[in-house]
């Protein structure tokens, strides 16, 4: 019913999360309405495509081999390294301005059903960045808390063990201002077992 | 259909959804869609739940509710890969819906039993005998009690597991020999022998090998990078 071209970036668009095929439509007659905005887009899209790869030191997105936050002498000499899942982790955390020190992002979890393992998270290269740690560097896990986050933390602190370094993790139990009455078993058995005295 | 089922593997479907791998009371392994609640965590592996299944496309069921009936000990470190290890196992072992009816109960005792304990020669007593029901469940475990040709295995005697066939008569020198008494104590999952685990260890390897194929356990390359 549609030309063949309209249907193929309908198509495309439901690539996007939470986009289905109704928002799919919807979003395709607007770039069509659209020239400017559409060919703006593109040209956008094409340019991240081409010119946004991995950080070599940290595997976040990055413009430049090193992307902008490990070619900061400061933030590597304080000799942290925080350990997060997604790149919109680490947007998190220097969007909150409480951490001064390195990342280094997974793009992932270890997922051994999934064929997920320690390759595909580079966590050989996380390994030689520990090794390059003093006996005073830190290497702070920011995982999610579910199984697959669980898993990959022991990982990560198994062979930081290995090499001395310190090994941390956020705290995890009940977000603020949630109602006791609604948190899920997990999220009350972390904050049951990570009680605090006051 | 009302069952109850233990997660044993969930991965992220669209934005708000999961494809999960539940161990059912009624049903063995079951694959099932869940659409959960923006940003709840949704199921979750180790967690016995109550479910309302209905059936979808071929194989696959919908999720119309769950609630939690039994959260296990939070499972962490080693002993955690050990339950992921049983989990992948479960799923590439069983391809047959209708393999697994009876696993639910004996998952559920090795599980909790794993949380409990992590005195290593417990655990790996408790992971061999899972192995051995599993085995059982897919119908392809032979007579402990005789060789493939009908004769009675006795103590003194040396034997070879044809893992299509049965049990043949052997000599001790020949790789994979294990001694009769033996292969009745891995029979009755009795592994208070240190011999009786090394012997099973070393033949549930091999014949789980054999079962998988091709397929690779994920799990076991993480064991050996650990270095527990």
């Amino acid at each position: 019913m549609l030309p063949p071209i309209l249907e193929e970036l309908i198509q495309a668009l439901r690539l996007l999360p939470g986009v289905g095929p109704k928002s799919a439509q919807r979003m395709a007659f607007l770039l069509l309405e659209d020239k400017a905005g559409a060919t703006a887009l593109a040209s956008a899209l094409q340019q991240a495509v081409s010119h946004i790869h991995r950080c070599q030191r940290c595997q976040n997105y990055s413009q430049t081999d090193i992307c902008h936050i490990c070619q900061q002498p400061e933030r590597i000499k304080l000799e942290q390294i925080c350990v997060v899942s997604s790149p919109l982790d680490v947007l998190s955390f220097e969007q909150a301005s409480l951490y001064q020190g390195s990342y280094f992002v997974t793009h992932g979890l270890l997922s051994p059903i999934d064929g997920i393992g320690a390759e595909e998270l580079k966590l050989d290269q996380l390994e030689q960045l520990s090794k390059q740690l003093s006996a005073h560097g830190e290497l702070i896990l920011a995982l999610p808390a579910s199984v697959e986050g669980e898993a990959t933390s022991y990982f990560i602190s198994q062979f930081a063990k290995q090499h001395a370094c310190k090994v941390t993790r956020l705290a995890q139990g009940l977000s603020a201002g949630r109602e006791l009455a609604n948190a899920d078993s997990r999220t009350l058995s972390h904050a049951f077992s990570g009680r605090t005295q006051i | 259909m009302l069952v109850q089922a233990v997660v044993l593997h969930s991965r992220p479907y669209r934005e708000n959804s999961q494809l999960v791998d539940l161990l059912s009371d009624q049903a063995g392994l079951i694959r099932a869609l869940f659409r959960g609640k923006p940003a709840s965590p949704g199921l979750t592996p180790f967690v016995l739940y109550e479910c309302k299944l209905a059936a979808g496309y071929s194989d696959l069921y919908f999720v119309h509710r769950a609630e939690p009936l039994k959260v296990f000990p939070q499972l962490v470190g080693r002993e955690l890969y050990l339950a992921l290890y049983l989990n992948e196992l479960t799923i590439k072992l069983i391809k047959n819906l209708a393999d697994g009816q009876f696993l639910q109960g004996i998952y559920l005792k090795v599980l909790t039993r794993l949380a409990q304990s992590s005195e290593r020669y417990q655990q790996e007593a408790l992971l061999r005998h899972y192995e051995l029901i599993l085995i059982e469940e897919l119908g392809v475990k032979p007579d402990f009690n005789q060789t493939q040709n009908g004769e009675t295995i006795l103590d003194n005697q040396f034997y070879c597991l044809d893992f299509d066939n049965g049990w043949l008569k052997s000599q001790p020198t020949e790789a994979n020999s294990v001694p009769g008494r033996i292969v009745k104590l891995i029979d009755a999952a009795d592994f208070s022998d240190p011999d009786t685990l090394k012997y099973a260890k070393r033949l549930m390897r091999s014949w789980l090998d054999h079962l998988l194929g091709q397929q690779p356990l994920f799990t076991r390359e993480l064991f050996k990078r650990i270095k527990t």
